[in-house]
């Protein structure tokens, strides 16, 4: 089975990534994920010490523009698909308090 | 019909872009209801693109092959001041404010855009089950599914709804469906098509690409929309090149893709078009690709940690509703590459994955130093039931155990008709995939447009009444 994967870790992750389940819903992601990582656990069989990880598939390298202003997205059209605006800024929630 | 067919239609005065797109939107309107294939119809876009066609094409100034030609969208591609979804509740209703570069491209080629259509929310599953919008049925079976996540633009097609399509692939998603539905399925390499506004899946292995009736028509589409990007920093450019004959094409048969795991009519299958091909002067051998079992491991490591990291900015603040609008899916794999991405599991995992990633793609190095194209079947299975593997997400990821290791090496890989089965008495289709080396886009989809002279799969349509 995964090791290290604790319904208390599931809790930490769910946490990490800004979502929110139900006591149902977390039951049974945990058991999907616990099959899940029983079976990607193979991948430790493969000896990988003089390999190299890859991530940039066709092997490029510091594809760069010239640093130039050219005309962007107005920012009515870059606002129009908030919920919540003000003036030209997005509102957020407060996240800094005075103590 | 095919793109060759439709230009003779125009140029016979058979019928004129105005009237093609009317019965197309006719089609649409009537089959729609039952298979749940547009989420949106744009009418009058399509009728004025349409009418526009028809003015090029009376002053003599028509565009080209996609000039008039109506297409479907996979609805995880950007269209300017039209819903795009991803199949999801928490972009419903959201209007992007500029058009993808596929559809900069095919807009200014002439296409005439029908509307978008279903996929699998943010294009995780194979089945199209996993839209927040219903699935779509398969117009084979409609008790059966599309594939996914491209579905939609998969049985759009399949079902005259649309003559071309667009969807994109990540782990299989335009050439399962492809396979599932009898049409043909095209991934490019890694880059060839720009992915500025595709709503990201994962930034490493996804690919947009053409779903048509014919690998001939995916070459007219893929010189349209394939091509350097300055707003895509991993563009690469393509070379086309004709192939006139079969003879002395090299074919590799890797023998890790023909398991027990597969059903033995599609192997049947496979081997029977490899036959057509050696019959038509190829050579056709077995190869090995060693590191083919981990490559869905491998993908069900990485994927979810790139889908993690691009669904963060689903935050609700600059679009989009509350991140609780995601559905199971997109929070299973959010979860999943949240923690094998995280501190004290990242080498374990992620590191690991990336290391095999590679040598996977050394395999395929490898082969391709003996032969010039790969054979496999694209699925190893038909078209399943609804319902039959949604409540088992790893049975729903072995349907990708073909498919993947192409998108992990950055590979071209097509899928086109090459059989029917039966299950449950109704006939269903069998897709042969070829695989190219990096770059060989247009080798690729000529060995299938080859493929296509000497046989009658492609022709072969779902009757539906």
């Amino acid at each position: 089975m995964g090791k290290g994967f604790s319904s208390r870790q599931l809790d930490h992750i769910i946490d990490l990534a800004k979502l929110s389940l139900t006591a149902q819903e977390k039951k049974r992601c945990f058991k999907q994920l616990k099959d899940i990582l029983a079976y990607i656990e193979q991948l430790g069989q493969v000896k990988t010490k003089d390999s190299q990880p890859i991530s940039q598939i066709t092997g490029l390298k510091n594809v760069c523009r010239q640093d130039e202003i050219s005309p962007s997205l107005a920012s009515g059209e870059a606002l129009k698909n908030s919920s919540r605006t003000q003036g030209n800024y997005f509102a957020v929630d407060q996240i800094l308090e005075e103590k | 019909m095919n793109l060759t067919q439709i230009q003779q239609g125009f140029e016979d005065r058979e019928f004129s872009s105005q009237e093609l797109t009317g019965q197309y939107l006719a089609r649409i309107k009537k089959f729609n209801p039952r298979l749940n294939v547009f989420l949106t119809v744009t009418k009058q876009l399509a009728l004025d693109q349409a009418k526009a066609a028809d003015q090029r094409r009376t002053h003599k100034k028509s565009l080209g092959l996609l000039d008039g030609v109506p297409c479907a969208i996979k609805d995880l591609i950007c269209l300017k001041d039209y819903p795009t979804t991803a199949g999801s509740k928490i972009l419903e209703n959201f209007i992007p404010s500029y058009d993808a570069t596929v559809i900069e491209r095919l807009k200014a080629a002439g296409a005439v855009i029908l509307g978008k259509v279903n996929l699998d929310e943010f294009a995780h599953g194979s089945s199209t089950e996993n839209s927040a919008y219903g699935v779509t049925k398969n117009p084979w079976d409609e008790t059966r599914v599309p594939g996914g996540s491209s579905g939609g633009s998969a049985a759009a097609v399949a079902a005259d709804l649309a003559p071309v399509a667009l969807g994109s692939d990540t782990g299989g998603s335009i050439r399962q469906p492809a396979a599932l539905t009898g049409i043909t399925g095209f991934k490019p390499t890694y880059g060839a098509v720009s992915r500025r506004g595709l709503i990201a899946m994962a930034s490493s292995l996804d690919q947009i690409g053409p779903m048509t009736e014919t690998a001939e028509d995916t070459l007219a589409m893929m010189k349209l929309i394939a091509g350097p990007d300055c707003y895509d920093g991993t563009t690469i450019n393509l070379k086309f090149k004709a192939l006139n004959s079969l003879k002395g094409l090299k074919v590799g048969l890797p023998q890790e893709y023909f398991t027990k795991d597969l059903d033995s009519d599609i192997k049947q299958a496979v081997e029977k078009a490899a036959q057509v091909l050696a019959r038509a002067g190829a050579f056709v051998r077995s190869v090995s690709l060693p590191h083919t079992p981990y490559a869905l491991a491998v993908y069900y490591i990485i994927q979810p940690v790139e889908v993690a990291s691009n669904l963060a900015r689903f935050d609700g603040v600059h679009f989009g509703k509350t991140r609780d609008k995601l559905g199971p899916e997109a929070r299973r794999r959010i979860i999943l590459g949240t923690f094998t991405s995280s501190a004290g599991y990242a080498d374990k995992y992620y590191l690991q994955a990336q290391k095999v990633r590679s040598k996977i793609k050394e395999d395929y190095d490898q082969v391709f130093n003996q032969v010039d194209i790969l054979l496999a079947a694209t699925s190893p299975t038909p078209a399943f039931k609804i319902g039959e593997k949604v409540q088992d997400p790893l049975k729903m990821y072995l349907s990708d155990v073909l498919t993947v290791p192409v998108n992990l090496a950055g590979l071209p890989a097509v899928s086109v008709s090459c059989g029917l089965v039966k299950r449950g008495g109704k006939d269903l289709p069998v897709g042969l995939q070829i695989i190219g080396n990096q770059r060989q886009d247009s080798l690729v989809l000529e060995a299938a447009r080859g493929y296509q002279r000497l046989t009658d799969w492609h022709n072969l349509k779902p009757k539906l009444n």
